[in-house]
């Protein structure tokens, strides 16, 4: 053996030590990003759940100080998303190809920056004009910053799942449907399909917090009434709750391409529903039931995503989506229609009477009009889904 | 072995069955069955109100203690509610001694917005003279409350005091105490008490 060919062997030896070096550097900080963004959807997470929580401890038991245990939870959970903005810049930081990783890491900073804000400028309202409505100026940048930190963290779960640092290719199962047939060869770790769910979970809570300040008849207080015209709130609830929770579940769908990841998100949902909105009120208990049926459309929608690539059974498994969200949404839903109708709220210890009249009169007028919106949320969750992988290779 | 077509078809089943199920017992069966289902009944009882002097000379003060009770079904909000015809201001002869409610008791003056009739909408009316009122939300049931005033007349002479209690949901007529008597301009019943206020 040459002098030249030992030297090229020490080379690649020393060439292969560093990539292993640069390997691990890159999995440690993919995997602090990552943690980064779990914590932040966690926290988003904590957060809407103990603001449902809140609403209904408003309601039942009518706290006279912001120092309640919502509070307490729902300030927990920024503070767990804050520490988990800072993980992930740190993780974003020693990450080649920062670009990619950009997108996500403003939209969590401009984020939590808002929600941070929102705290204080929510305690000073309460000190100024007692306790506040739904919707008020602390609680719509509250929420707002909550969407952005929850839309950024998916951003960077899907992006680092498809980020491989030292190679050219990107993998992963974030594949954009060809002709409506996505790639079934491509099968993902369950971790990964878990970690999409809590990652789009905040995002739909967030978004339905928006819709519900602005369909819910919450905000009358003594200084301000920003409570929404009737008519308008039963249009804005009849179009927006089916378009979410449509789009929503097509993206947990579309994200994994699996069956199970759709009925697993909607049976979360379903469930911190329950114990934020219904354990908590006794009279709520008995319709459990009735409530957690919602998993047999979320099952279906699921089933026909799974085994059918074809368009119009897409956007049929979107209509069904659509026409069971008037049952997903309650019981808040509730008070949105009966505001429409009658312009008054509705007792807690009523809300299943009411609701049930509300099934029985109004049901067969809105099936309609939920269907086409479920049906439209399908088609934006195909257009969200073709875009973010378009962004994601244009950042690249 | 299932064929493709045979595995279709299973599905498709599967599926118009689940969603058929569901959707009858989400808009037909379970709809029916909980309107068939007894609404809650709040039963509000004043058990004791305790006056502590019937004569007084003017510009001493008198205490009133309320015990109030509900027989029925947890309510949303169970009020207690004493008002003042004599007087055209509250805040300046009406103090809160001692109560153990769930909220705070707040006043109510001349014209402020009050409901009527037990209703629970926001179709209110003006108040044609001061109360007060105390209530627990929620007050569940055989829940006891307790509050204890101080009250100090501004003239000389009968001075009244009218008392009573609402649950809500106001579902029927257990639902109100007393369920007869005088009707204030809520259009709702009231105990009259009275107090002489003697020239000193």
């Amino acid at each position: 053996m040459s002098s030249r060919t030992s030297d090229t062997s020490s080379g690649s030896a020393e060439e292969s030590t560093q990539t292993t070096l640069d390997e691990e550097k890159y999995r440690r900080s993919k995997l602090k990003f990552k943690i980064g963004c779990i914590l932040i959807s966690l926290g988003v997470l904590l957060t809407l759940s103990s603001s449902s929580w809140d609403i209904t401890n408003h309601l039942i038991n009518k706290p006279e100080t912001f120092f309640s245990t919502p509070h307490l939870l729902l300030y927990t959970g920024v503070g767990v998303a804050a520490l988990g903005s800072a993980i992930m810049f740190v993780g974003k930081r020693s990450l080649a190809n920062q670009g990619k990783f950009k997108l996500p890491m403003r939209l969590v900073i401009i984020g939590i920056s808002m929600v941070v804000i929102a705290g204080p400028f929510d305690y000073t309202w309460h000190v100024a004009f007692g306790l506040d409505g739904l919707l008020s100026p602390s609680h719509i940048i509250l929420t707002f910053g909550l969407f952005l930190a929850s839309i950024g963290a998916l951003f960077g779960l899907v992006f680092a799942r498809n980020y491989s640092p030292l190679l050219t290719s990107q993998k992963g199962g974030n594949q954009i449907e060809q002709e409506g047939k996505p790639k079934q060869s491509v099968v993902l770790p369950s971790m990964d399909n878990l970690l999409s769910v809590i990652g789009i979970l905040p995002l739909w809570l967030t978004a339905a917090g928006l819709l519900y300040m602005f369909s819910l008849p919450f905000s009358d207080t003594e200084f301000f009434d920003f409570n929404p015209d009737p008519t308008f709130a039963a249009i804005f609830a009849t179009i927006g709750f089916p378009l979410l929770l449509s789009t929503i579940l097509y993206l947990s769908y579309g994200l994994n391409y699996r069956f199970g990841i759709l009925s697993i998100a909607g049976a979360a949902f379903l469930l911190i529903n329950i114990l934020t909105t219904m354990i908590p009120n006794e009279f709520l208990v008995p319709t459990i039931s009735f409530y957690f049926l919602s998993i047999i459309p979320f099952v279906v929608a699921d089933t026909i995503l799974s085994f059918s690539k074809t368009k119009s059974l897409q956007y049929v498994a979107g209509g069904v989506l659509g026409s069971c969200s008037f049952m997903v949404y309650y019981p808040f839903i509730t008070y949105v229609y009966k505001w429409a109708f009658t312009q008054d709220l509705v007792f807690p210890s009523l809300i299943a009477f009411v609701y049930s009249e509300l099934m029985i009169s109004s049901y067969s007028l809105l099936v309609g009009p939920l269907i086409v919106a479920g049906i439209l949320g399908v088609v934006l969750g195909r257009y969200i889904i073709s875009h973010s992988k378009i962004l994601e290779q244009k950042i690249e | 072995m299932m064929t493709a077509s045979n595995k279709t078809i299973v599905i498709a089943v599967a599926i118009v069955a689940s969603l058929t199920f569901y959707f009858v017992f989400s808009v037909f069966y379970l709809p029916d069955y909980y309107q068939s289902l007894k609404k809650p009944s709040p039963i509000p009882y004043l058990s004791e109100v305790n006056i502590s002097e019937s004569n007084i000379q003017y510009g001493e003060s008198f205490d009133i203690k309320i015990t109030s009770t509900n027989l029925g079904d947890s309510a949303d909000i169970q009020i207690v509610s004493l008002a003042f015809p004599n007087l055209t201001r509250i805040d300046d002869h009406v103090s809160i001694i001692s109560h153990d409610f769930r909220q705070s008791p707040f006043f109510i003056e001349i014209d402020d917005d009050v409901v009527s009739n037990y209703a629970s909408t926001f179709e209110t009316i003006p108040a044609m003279y001061p109360s007060l009122e105390a209530y627990s939300r929620p007050w569940k049931s055989s829940e006891t409350y307790h509050i204890g005033l101080e009250v100090t007349p501004d003239k000389a002479g009968k001075f009244v005091i009218f008392v009573k209690s609402v649950g809500l949901p106001h579902t029927n007529n257990q639902s109100h105490f007393p369920s007869d008597g005088l009707i204030d301009y809520q259009r709702e019943f009231v105990k009259v008490y009275s107090v002489n206020v003697t020239e000193p």
